[in-house]
């Protein structure tokens, strides 16, 4: 060990106090320095540690991919698929990938057998291809084809795993190069089997199956559209890949009321009969009177909702091509449009019933008044003529005849302020709530404008507005013991495993009459078919009740009118509630509200009605039937036939 | 002491008996830091290691192996007298000079990442040439200083010991100005420590700060005139708003923020953090405090800044009551180095200072760092043996 005794001189040449104050100022400032900067790190913590956590967080989520959900099937009340979702694929260019090249001056070594796999199962252009692919060299998704089948997908993937792992007899791979770049998509599209069939209670869905327009597919598009999953892969803690996927959850399956015989024979009905009698719109409604289900819906307009732009269902190629922009727009929503729901008119006589309910109802009137008609009434210096001359008339003949003069007498009995309140009881001028959109609601006299002579023709249904919905709601109503029903389109809401969501049972919304005034309705509804205005309507077999309506509408010069038949059968117990309205039918010669004739609308009813009861299995009684012998007939009816 | 009042031979027990300081406590804290520096490398660096294919733990053994040639260094320096280097001042400091000749001008120059900095060596193996230079620039102010004493204060050795240093760290600056940075401020301070002149140093320290501004204020024409390499300059516009230029490298300093950031007081748990898994670049080395931040929160940022002030502390007493001049030098450059490397890894990782590459003493990953700081303490640690206890 040396030694170093400390001297004098030594001490020169030790760390001298001057040093010594240097050095320990010199450490004071360094750690002031580092003081200084753990403050800055609690500074960066306190001022941006939240901003930054959420950052930090965020950068681990790495690629995130959406699996679409399918959209919910659309039933009919037999579980008949009307509408439902198919998985189709899209394809798509990755071009990054095709020209991929290992240095820039060489050419990209797959392009050209993947070029060749496109054109040879697609039949794609070549050139088109090589276009893409020089447009966007850089982008990873171009999408090239969209909605392939799964087998026209495979057919593809087959191609390309074939030639990339072909050997030949040695093993050794014979290709060099490899099908690349090239991956499908999957989506959904909406497919309607059974084309035009109920199109108008269905709506459609748009490109992707995803927004739901008019009928079902719209007011019901929350239920039917599910909910995207999504996958996503992150980092987690120990720094591995970790993909986490949830589940996409598909739409809702939506049971309609509808059934699907009956809307086709419907449909076929107005069909054969608009391409005889030319008009302007025709509306069916097939109801369950006693608890409001819709079984068929339907107009004259047709077209395909799996190409709801195409307009040659509904429209001539002529008129087609005679139309601007703005009309062709206006014809496709004329054309998509529900004129059972979504439009008003005059319901005419059809409405007499009702103005008889209510005067039932506050005892104006009973089943044994007795009315005069002498041809017409003047009112407030008007007079309102009547279809005939019908001298005495029962209460129950004032309807068979369809007799205006005693409707308006009746309505003379109660006041403006009761038949007013009596039309919003039925449900007229306001929503019936029916699971369509864009429903219309009509337009009614208010108390204020409503005049002597409106009261009066109201009372045969001139002079207000409503929907065929609305009409057919209160008119079951009328018949069925008074038990207002909501009209509704769909029984029960299923998840995609068919189990029950939940059902939707009828709404009873009110009684608007009285049994009693039900009963004398029905009778006397079915004497106007058997005996009175509605004879046209008879089935000979069957027991129908039924109510015409002529209507003119507003403005009057203009000599359009409306022609309706609202039937039900059986009339002491209806099964089935069929109306049936004819939109201004084009007429030969002029006519006025005194001449024209509901005959055509009631054809249509009885035909449609003829077809109908059957399948409904509603009892024939075929000693009624006169000269029809009846074929052979089921042996515990013979009985029956003795007469 | 109830001793004091002994006679001789009490005096002579304990002369016989006397005492040597081994700062165990230095060198605890010092093989403390680096089974810390350990554990931080693995966690920071596992992730970039199995994205280059390697296994886990390939930066934690490489680091372990320098560890125990470090440690093996450091405690057989310690052992021996320190005044035995005194020969090797000059001949360390041409060896250092003439390795960085070698790597800035010859093939044996090893480029990674863009820098030449490494010197080829046999077996495949490489060394910084910046650490070696560090060291012997240590070795040689401290010896000449200690030996020109008063004279120092002549102009003729002023100006000769500026020339050493300045030559020192002018080749190492070509290619690595932190490194060379350091290199130039551990020989002006112990120069500064040595000398009784203030106003050469305060008319330097006034020229830097004034550069500084000047780069700071007019750094476009700066870049201009070509005093800077543009990428120096994007570091710069970086460092002002890392924001702005993210695409120009801000990027990287964000993400270290983003880990500092993240987190909080604790932090997310050793091993926990997010940021080292591809965002914070050089995570292991040029970044690693801000994975510790991340990881351990602003109280393990305290506790690590308040073991590199005891440790600065303990070199501090060691400088002070070292038996000479030669041994106090040596503790004093190896404290500048380790400090001034402290500040500077934290200011860069904090955004207070432009980033340039400072790795953190005895933590962050660097074989010859970790190798030639350990020899410094072993020096140091020498130095303290030779310290009477009385």
């Amino acid at each position: 060990m040396k030694t170093s005794q400390p001297t004098k001189e030594n001490n020169s040449r030790k760390f001298n106090i001057y040093m010594q104050r240097k050095l320990a100022f010199t450490y004071l400032v360094v750690a002031a320095v580092l003081f200084a900067l753990a403050i800055k790190t609690v500074m960066i913590t306190r001022n941006n540690g939240e901003e930054y956590s959420r950052i930090a967080l965020a950068q681990r989520g790495y690629s995130t991919e959406t699996s679409v959900s399918r959209r919910g099937t659309i039933t009919d009340r037999n579980y008949t698929m009307l509408a439902y979702s198919e998985e189709v694929y899209n394809l798509i260019l990755d071009p990054s990938v095709i020209l991929y090249t290992l240095r820039e001056s060489e050419p990209s070594p797959n392009k050209n057998c993947t070029l060749d796999a496109l054109v040879s199962c697609y039949g794609f252009s070549r050139a088109d291809l090589e276009k893409v692919l020089a447009e966007k060299p850089d982008s990873a998704y171009v999408r090239y084809a969209r909605r392939l089948s799964e087998a026209e997908r495979d057919i593809f993937l087959e191609y390309q795993e074939s030639y990339n792992s072909a050997k030949d007899e040695s093993g050794k791979k014979l290709h060099s190069d490899k099908v690349t770049g090239v991956w499908f998509e999957s989506e959904y599209k909406r497919v309607y089997p059974y084309k035009t069939l109920a199109a108008t209670v269905l709506g459609f869905s748009g490109a992707d199956a995803s927004e739901g327009h008019w009928g079902l597919e719209e007011y019901y598009n929350n239920e039917l559209t599910g909910l995207d999953g999504k996958s996503y892969s992150y980092l987690n803690n120990d720094g591995f890949l970790e993909r986490s996927t949830v589940e996409p959850v598909n739409g809702h399956t939506i049971v309609s009321t509808i059934d699907f015989t009956l809307q086709r024979i419907v449909e076929e009905h107005i069909a054969a009969y608009k391409a005889e009698n030319p008009c302007r719109d025709i509306g069916v409604l097939l109801m369950d009177p006693s608890n409001g289900e819709i079984l068929a819906m339907a107009t004259d307009k047709r077209y395909d909702p799996n190409q709801p732009m195409e307009m040659g269902l509904s429209y001539t190629a002529e008129e087609l091509a005679a139309m601007d922009e703005d009309e062709l727009g206006q014809a496709r929503n004329a054309m998509w449009r529900n004129f059972t729901v979504n439009d008003t008119y005059v319901p005419g006589s059809v409405s007499k019933e009702l103005t008889v309910a209510l005067a039932l109802e506050e005892n104006k009137v009973t089943p044994d008044s007795l009315f005069e008609c002498d041809g017409g009434e003047n009112i407030m210096g008007t007079y309102v003529k009547c279809s005939g001359l019908h001298d005495t008339l029962t209460l129950r003949e004032a309807l068979m005849k369809s007799c205006n003069d005693a409707l308006m007498n009746i309505a003379g009995r109660v006041s403006v302020m009761t038949f007013l309140r009596y039309q919003y009881e039925f449900g007229l001028g306001r929503k019936t709530g029916i699971d369509l959109p864009g429903e219309a609601a009509g337009i009614l006299f208010s108390e204020s404008s409503m005049t002597a002579l409106d009261l009066a023709t109201s009372s045969f249904g001139q002079g207000f507005t409503s929907s065929m919905v609305q009409m057919a709601a209160a008119y079951s109503a009328l018949i069925n013991g008074g038990y207002y029903y909501q009209p509704h389109m769909v029984r029960q809401i299923l998840d995609e495993n068919g189990g029950l969501v939940r059902n939707i049972t009828p709404v009873l919304v009110r009684q608007i009459v009285t049994e009693d005034t039900s009963a004398f309705l029905r009778e006397a509804a079915e004497a106007t078919v058997s005996e009175g205005s509605g004879y046209t309507a008879m089935i000979p077999g069957y027991s129908i009740g039924g109510k015409t309506g002529t209507a003119q509408k507003y403005p009057l010069e203009d000599n359009k009118f409306v022609i309706s038949f609202m039937a039900f059968s059986p009339a002491q117990d209806a099964k089935i509630l069929i109306y049936v309205v004819v939109n201004e039918p084009y007429f030969e010669e002029p006519q006025d509200l005194e001449t024209v004739s509901a005959h055509d609308a009631v054809v249509l009813e009885r035909e449609i009605m003829e077809s109908v009861l059957p399948y409904l299995g509603v009892k024939r009684d075929w000693s009624q039937v006169p000269d029809v012998q009846p074929a052979p007939a089921p042996a515990e009816d013979t009985q029956t036939q003795q007469d | 002491m109830s001793d004091r009042t002994q006679g001789k031979e009490t005096r002579s027990a304990l002369l016989r008996k006397e005492r040597s300081l081994y700062d165990y406590s230095m060198l605890f804290v010092v093989l403390f830091l680096c089974c810390f520096g350990l554990i931080m490398v693995y966690s920071a660096s596992y992730y970039s290691a199995r994205v280059k294919g390697l296994p886990d733990t390939y930066y934690l053994r490489q680091q372990a192996i320098w560890y125990v040639l470090g440690t093996a260094a450091m405690i057989g320096l310690s052992l021996i007298d320190y005044h035995f280097w005194q020969f090797f001042a000059i001949p360390g400091y041409l060896v250092g000079v003439v390795v960085m000749g070698l790597i800035n001008w010859t093939s044996l120059g090893l480029e990674l990442n863009g820098k030449k900095r490494w010197l080829k060596l046999p077996f495949d193996q490489s060394i910084q040439g910046a650490e070696i230079v560090k060291l012997t620039v240590i070795l040689m102010m401290a010896w000449m200083l200690a030996r020109l004493a008063k004279r120092v204060d002549e102009w003729i050795w002023f100006v000769a010991v500026l020339i050493l240093v300045g030559v020192a760290a002018g080749l190492v600056l070509i290619n690595n100005l932190s490194s060379g940075i350091i290199i130039g401020a551990i020989g002006l301070y112990m120069l500064f420590l040595s000398s009784r002149r203030k106003w050469p140093f305060i008319v330097f320290a006034v020229l830097v700060v004034t550069a500084v501004a000047a780069v700071l204020i007019f750094s476009d024409k700066i870049v201009e005139m070509g005093l800077l390499e543009p990428y120096q300059m994007e570091r710069i516009n970086v460092w002002k708003d890392p924001e702005a230029y993210a695409d120009e490298g801000g990027y990287q300093v964000l993400q270290g923020l983003y880990a500092i950031g993240s987190g909080g007081l604790f932090g997310k748990g050793l091993g926990n953090g997010t940021q080292k898994l591809g965002f914070v670049p050089e995570a292991s080395n040029d970044m690693i405090f801000s994975i510790l931040c991340e990881e351990l929160g602003l109280f393990g940022a305290f506790c690590l800044i308040a073991l590199f002030l005891f440790l600065l502390y303990r070199m501090m007493l060691v400088a002070n009551n070292a038996p000479d001049r030669f041994g106090s030098l040596l503790v004093v450059g190896v404290m500048v180095h380790i400090g001034l490397q402290t500040v500077m890894h934290i200011a860069v990782v904090t955004g207070v200072m432009p980033n340039t590459g400072v790795t953190l003493p005895f933590i962050s990953y660097g074989g010859t760092s970790v190798l030639f700081l350990m020899a410094e303490i072993g020096l140091v640690l020498s130095v303290s043996r030779r310290i009477r206890l009385s």
